[in-house]
């Protein structure tokens, strides 16, 4: 009986472990290879030259799911305005993104807490960062296999996995090894956007979906 | 540009972007009205004949810093005496139905109820609201009031008494029709600045409105 438990134990653990490692095994064993990085999809929102997206946005705790709206939109230089409104068109937040770094410009005192902000900020830096502008790159993948994985380093985040398929980016995954952010990237547009954009966390009971308004009269 | 004026001719620019930008401010010539009583008076006796409201909207929200306006469209029905359905259809589903003291809320993934004494932003959402319906908008005692005119329009300016933290929305302007005393368009200035403006369309007074209507699920 103990050497059932034991080995149920073992076993456990090696799923756990398993499936908090950001990296597939079969990836870690493959040397970087030269591959062509300048062919990937740069970051996951490449905004276009309109400068503006417009997603609609849910955000889902154990106690409520609130919905509003995110606007993304391109300013002089490389900085890059992000806005969550509400349906009614009342702004809730306001962040400034340029060249890796980001400020928190307004915030409505309800949503005006640390670890709100910090998730915010850790989020819209994956989103808009630009993989080749980021340091400490490394390329795991796989020959034969239209699948890559770029590990880099963001200040704010840390360590951060780029998942790549037919060179369009399809997951990130940042964290530490038991607390995991997941953000998966899918539906893309001819412009090469996501019209889907899903955040989820290992540890925190806590999802964002975002959903491209693909409806150009929308935005002016 | 600047250091190569000579001060006349700075004074001179500076006095015309004075007169161009207060312009602007002035609303499209709205003007002080004396008798802001009477005003009141005739929105009350128009307010006291309605029983239901059915409208569309067109709300537009307007962030000049950034040269950009989102733009999404909807329904609007009320019923006397506190029956309320706000719902945008386009380019995204949001539905909400305020009725018997609770706020419900609908859009396109979930429903969740709120008790409406306990969400500040909705409580003075469904106050400006119901008090500009029930035409006692002028003696709604959490706001400063002012009446202003034009050829079209009279326009009521609510300034909140009193700022707090929560506090989005710096002034709330109501344009009301001269020839049916309607209220025409909503505009929402934040204390940024940023502001929404809601212009209804396609309005039916006192068309019969089930209660169904006010079903979130309907």
């Amino acid at each position: 009986m103990r050497r059932y438990l034991i080995l149920f134990l073992i076993s456990i653990n090696s799923v756990v472990f398993f499936h908090y490692c950001a990296v597939p095994c079969r990836y870690n064993k493959i040397k970087a290879t030269a591959f062509v990085t300048d062919s990937l999809q740069a970051s996951p929102v490449e905004i276009d030259t309109t400068g503006k997206l417009l997603y609609r946005s849910f955000i889902y705790t154990p106690k409520k799911s609130f919905s509003g709206l995110f606007l993304f939109k391109k300013m002089a230089g490389k900085k890059t305005r992000i806005i969550l409104l509400s349906e009614v068109g009342l702004r809730f937040m306001e962040f400034e993104y340029s060249d890796k770094e980001i400020e928190l410009l307004y915030c409505v005192d309800f949503l005006n807490k640390n670890n709100i902000i910090k998730t915010f900020k850790k989020n819209i830096l994956i989103l808009l960062s630009d993989i080749h502008m980021v340091e400490k790159k490394r390329i795991f993948s796989d020959p034969g296999s239209s699948h890559h994985i770029f590990k880099t380093k963001l200040d704010e985040v840390g360590k951060c996995y780029y998942h790549f398929t037919n060179k369009q980016m399809t997951r990130t995954i940042y964290g530490s090894l038991f607390n995991k952010t997941y953000m998966e990237y899918s539906d893309y547009n001819k412009n090469n956007i996501p019209r889907k954009i899903e955040i989820s966390y290992t540890l925190i009971d806590l999802g964002f979906s975002l959903k491209l308004i693909d409806n150009k009269n929308v935005v002016e | 540009m600047f250091h190569v004026m000579n001060n006349k001719n700075l004074t001179l620019l500076i006095l015309l972007l004075c007169y161009f930008f207060s312009a602007f401010a002035q609303e499209d010539n709205f003007k002080r009205v004396a008798e802001e009583e009477e005003v009141g008076s005739i929105l009350n006796q128009k307010a006291k004949k309605i029983q239901t409201i059915t409208s569309d909207f067109i709300q537009k929200k307007h962030m000049d810093y950034l040269t950009v306006t989102i733009k999404s469209k909807g329904s609007f029905w009320f019923k006397k005496e506190n029956y309320l359905r706000w719902e945008y259809k386009e380019p995204f589903l949001y539905k909400i139905v305020i009725k018997n003291g609770k706020i419900f809320i609908a859009n396109e993934e979930n429903n969740s109820e709120f008790n409406i004494k306990g969400n500040k932003i909705f409580r003075e959402v469904n106050n400006i609201i119901v008090s500009a319906v029930k035409g006692e908008i002028l003696t709604n005692e959490k706001y400063k009031t002012s009446v202003l005119e034009n050829t079209e329009y009279y326009l009521i300016k609510l300034i909140p008494k009193e700022m707090d933290g929560d506090n989005i929305i710096k002034e709330m302007h109501m344009f009301f029709n001269k020839d049916n005393m309607q209220i025409s368009k909503i505009k929402m200035v934040e204390t940024s600045d940023n502001y929404t403006i809601i212009t209804f369309i396609n309005r039916k007074i006192n068309a019969p409105i089930p209660d169904t209507i006010f079903n979130i699920n309907q």
